[in-house]
């Protein structure tokens, strides 16, 4: 059964099925399904607490789902372990940077060839040949990185030193460092600038170009969402109350409702 | 003024073996933040380990084959009963909050004395010294340094420990795994989101701590009485020495270590009873967590909420 379902997901790179999960009463995510394809950027957006970061949770496999299936790249990924599913290649960025802030800015890149690194303690304690071809070439790799996002001159300070901006930038140069082919960004514009956004904004485009990856992101920035995005889910109390690109969503009353209110309850403001 | 050399030297040797045990305490705390109280008993386990291969060499054998040989075995034991602790009793309970965490470790602390008691009946072993150029013999020979005799085998153990020492530190700060390490003890969820596997460093940190506890008592097991209780008191003044030099923190367990070793011998200096020997201890503990509760090479972290 499962590897007739495994035949059945495999035309898209992503795919949730019928996806829930409840916190004590509460049901954080509702029934959520949807699709993405290779090199596609998708929008997830909602009000405040409508279980956006839940569906990045669960994805991740930092959270169990109650009901529903994951399918990513033909693989069933439901109820992976998170080290698992960053091996299979998605990535993610977190809402309230989450660095490894007592190492130095190269080291959090190098943290994410873990998974990569063919040497073993016995060639490190021995200083074998191996373990300095391996280490300089995850150097070179990491300072690739680190250049693509213009930090490369704060490789060697600590990454608590690091200021907003460049913490934002290091946190997804560190994900896409994983080499996963699914970025999951959760709000990458939150405090920055219109200008930064602007530029955010190419860069997003930049990266899924020059890498071929598919880019799945929460915002509240719409400046962002509607320049960037190909498609958009607006998610309301953990269900999908509206699905379709950047315009159609916009014009949706449902999807209005959800943000403004109807105007028929009394307003206190 | 003589015999403050041979109090110093005193303390520098059984300080180091307090260092060792102390590494084991900092990794473990570092991280997954668990006091393991066990681990004073991985260094019984380590020095009757030792024991056990000294009596299955044959008679003539060379002592400067044998020393080396009982240290290594001594360390594989420890790493054995550590990574088996971890599975067995931590592993499980990973997730159920740091108490009980706690708690099972010193019921692991008890079982581990209790079978090692149902085991040797009590007996307290000691290497065999009857015959000369015995090991027993070669590690009861001492040389008189300030007006005390100190054991030769003593001198062993400062070398012993910066090795090791410096091989850890070489490990947690130049290596993957060390990053990997330091990684998980900063932001588990984080680094398992960078593809780490939690789990394996957990296990390879218990390794590198049995490791160390084990080879910690085939040291003292050289020179000194091997019973089940044995794992009690130098595990609790390790714990003190780790948190005293900050706990998490590698130099600070060593520092601790040695400071510790030191005090305890500076109060014999200075015609304290011996009976009051393990005050000295405590009295650093509650004094540097007066003035500073991070330990001396602590990083003053806040709890995050």
């Amino acid at each position: 059964m499962k590897h007739l379902d495994t035949i059945q997901k495999e035309f898209k790179q992503f795919f949730a099925e019928g996806v829930g999960k409840s916190f004590g009463g509460l049901k954080a995510v509702d029934n959520f399904s949807m699709e993405i394809d290779t090199g596609e950027i998708v929008g997830l957006i909602g009000p405040n607490g409508a279980g956006k970061t839940t569906v990045f949770n669960l994805i991740t496999g930092m959270e169990t789902p109650d009901s529903g299936k994951f399918y990513f790249q033909r693989d069933y990924i439901t109820g992976k372990p998170p080290h698992v599913i960053s091996e299979l290649g998605i990535a993610r960025t977190f809402q309230n940077i989450r660095l490894l802030d007592y190492l130095t800015v190269i080291d959090n890149i190098k943290i994410a060839y873990h998974k990569h690194i063919s040497y073993n303690l016995a060639h490190a304690s021995l200083r074998l040949p191996k373990f300095f071809s391996v280490e300089k070439e995850i150097t070179e790799k990491s300072f690739g990185f680190l250049e693509l996002f213009g930090i490369e001159d704060s490789a060697y300070e600590l990454a608590s030193s690091l200021p907003y901006g460049k913490r934002r930038k290091l946190e997804m140069a560190r994900a896409l460092a994983t080499e996963a082919s699914l970025l999951l960004l959760d709000e990458p514009a939150a405090g920055l600038n219109p200008r930064e956004t602007a530029e955010l904004t190419e860069l997003i485009r930049k990266i899924r170009d020059e890498f071929h990856i598919s880019i799945f992101l929460i915002e509240h920035d719409m400046s962002l969402v509607m320049n960037l995005c190909e498609r958009v889910i607006v998610l309301n109390f953990g269900e999908i109350i509206a699905h379709g690109t950047p315009l159609e969503v916009q014009n949706n009353p449902d999807v209005i409702e959800a943000y403004l209110g109807t105007g028929k309850k009394k307003n206190v403001s | 003024m003589d015999n403050f050399i041979f109090f110093l030297t005193s303390g520098l040797c059984i300080g180091a073996v307090y260092a060792l045990i102390a590494l084991g305490y900092t990794l473990v705390y570092g991280i997954i933040k668990l006091i393991n109280f066990a681990h004073g008993e991985f260094y019984m386990v380590g020095a009757y380990a030792g024991f056990g291969i000294y009596l299955v060499l044959p008679s003539g054998t060379p002592a400067i084959f044998a020393i080396p040989l009982i240290i290594i075995s001594s360390g594989i034991a420890g790493i054995i009963i550590a990574v088996l602790t971890e599975q067995i009793a931590y592993k499980p309970i990973r997730k159920s909050g740091r108490l009980a965490a706690l708690l099972t470790a010193i019921g692991v602390s008890f079982l581990l004395q209790n079978l090692a008691s149902f085991i040797n009946k009590a007996n307290p072993l000691q290497y065999s010294s009857d015959k000369v150029g015995s090991i027993g013999e070669i590690c009861q020979r001492s040389v008189s340094i300030g007006g005390g005799g100190i054991k030769i085998i003593q001198f062993v153990y400062i070398p012993v420990t910066l090795a090791l020492t410096l091989i850890l530190w070489y490990i947690v700060m130049k290596t993957n795994f060390g990053r990997a390490m330091r990684a998980v003890s900063q932001d588990p969820d984080a680094a398992a989101l960078m593809g780490i596997n939690i789990d394996s460093v957990i296990r390879k940190t218990f390794l590198l701590g049995g490791l160390m506890a084990g080879i910690a008592g085939a040291l003292i097991g050289f020179h000194s009485v091997i019973e089940p209780m044995m794992g009690f008191m130098p595990g609790l003044k390790a714990f003190i020495a780790a948190v005293v030099g900050g706990i998490g923190s590698i130099p600070g367990a060593v520092l601790g270590g040695l400071i510790i070793g030191i005090v305890e011998n500076m109060v014999l200096f200075c015609n304290v009873p011996s009976g009051y020997k393990d005050v000295a201890a405590f009295v650093v503990l509650i004094l540097v967590l007066l003035v500073r509760p991070q330990g001396i090479l602590g990083r003053n972290t806040r709890e995050k909420v």
